[in-house]
């Protein structure tokens, strides 16, 4: 049986069958009927691009996709932030839906920027589709207050689009994006934690929850270009990790290997514990304890990379 | 969960050692096995033979394109 958009929102399932928060499955249905019915010929587009995200990261389906270790941490964030605001209703399942379009939209223009030859000039308009029906159910859930958060969400995502630009612009010069930069990269993350805010009439919590995700995205893209050094070494992607690498002269293979023995490391992690430190700092300071706990939770991730780094060099793959 | 039992002990055995894996991997870029035996010896306290520690070469990619989906 298709379930329309509407239908979805009360396919919440029985607790003993839940994985994640209640709202998730209803809200990852909405995102299956707007990929199921988008019109041809952009349906094939988007249906391509789920499929390939979720081959990419060996998950059937997206709830997989979204609770699995190596993928967004946008569930977890967004659920500590509605407790922590007293957001309880319905409207959690549209910015559900909003959240996980906006990650699709993102990855899916990604994608066509890294691939142009592989998705074809029509993907474009398959990334406005996306994008579309993310902001409608911001929308949805932000009512009264949308005009605030779309502004909010303009600047965010401006931005956003000028680091992306200028990292395709780094890369046609061989020069690493300014460490100070990198974080923009988790700025999509921002709009949805903000529509949260907004949807519980807390529009003061939109700034700092940008900073928030800039001080958390320090973080966590520093232990993103860490584990994917390797891969981007080959790629010749040039990361300010593997930048410091060949300014200390350790550029010699295997890679991860030369950075688990260098200083490097030291440093990188340093700097990763220290933004990740900030980020439970100012959320202590807005009183949003649960969200706190969830990004202080990530401090076990980056102490875990030394042995993740090891493990994959020596051929296990994360567990 | 590696397949390999040696490469699960060796793991095991630097889990939560950061200064255990920095030696083991400085000993691993020589591929020298005696290097290797010394290095897990002295910062792991785990004795590997001549042998466990070749089944822990032969696991390293010859190159570095190895594919990792990991991303936020």
């Amino acid at each position: 049986m298709t379930l329309t958009r509407s239908e979805v929102v009360s396919q919440v399932a029985s607790p003993s069958e839940r994985r994640g928060p209640a709202w998730l499955a209803p809200a990852i249905a909405r995102v299956q009927v707007m990929v199921d019915s988008t019109p041809a010929p952009l349906d094939a587009q988007v249906k391509r691009s789920v499929e390939l995200l979720l081959r990419r990261h060996g998950v059937p389906n997206l709830l997989e996709l979204v609770l699995g270790t190596a993928a967004t941490p946008f569930v977890p964030l967004l659920d500590a932030l509605a407790r922590d605001v007293g957001l309880d209703d319905p409207r959690l399942v549209s910015l559900g839906e909003a959240t996980l379009l906006a990650y699709l939209h993102v990855r899916l223009q990604d994608d066509v920027v890294d691939e142009p030859e592989t998705w074809g000039r029509d993907a474009t308009f398959a990334v406005e589709a996306l994008s579309s029906a993310s902001a409608a159910a911001f929308a949805e859930a932000c009512g009264g207050e949308s005009a605030a958060f779309f502004r909010l969400r303009s600047n965010v995502m401006g931005r956003f689009a000028a680091t992306a630009a200028e990292e395709l612009a780094c890369r046609a010069e061989h020069r690493p994006l300014a460490p100070n930069r990198i974080a923009d990269k988790f700025l999509p993350l921002a709009p949805c934690l903000a529509a949260v805010a907004f949807a519980a009439r807390r529009a003061s919590l939109g700034d700092p929850l940008v900073s928030l995700v800039l001080t958390l995205g320090d973080a966590l893209q520093a232990a993103n270009d860490l584990l994917n050094v390797a891969e981007d070494s080959v790629a010749q992607r040039r990361t300010p990790v593997v930048d410091a690498l060949e300014a200390a002269g350790v550029n010699r293979a295997p890679v991860r290997l030369a950075l688990l023995s260098s200083p490097v490391l030291d440093a990188w992690l340093d700097r990763a514990r220290t933004s990740l430190d900030q980020a439970v700092a100012l959320t202590q300071r807005f009183g949003l304890a649960h969200l706190a706990a969830i990004v202080a939770s990530r401090r076990r991730f980056i102490d875990s990379i030394p042995a993740r780094l090891l493990q994959l060099q020596l051929g296990g793959g994360i567990s | 969960m590696n397949k390999d039992p040696t490469i699960q002990k060796v793991l095991d055995a630097v889990q939560g050692k950061p200064e255990a894996i920095k030696k083991l991997s400085a000993a691993l870029i020589t591929r020298d096995v005696a290097k290797i035996r010394e290095a897990v010896s002295t910062s792991a306290g785990l004795s590997l033979s001549e042998g466990e520690v070749g089944a822990v070469l032969a696991s390293m990619p010859q190159d570095n394109a190895q594919a990792l989906a990991f991303c936020t």
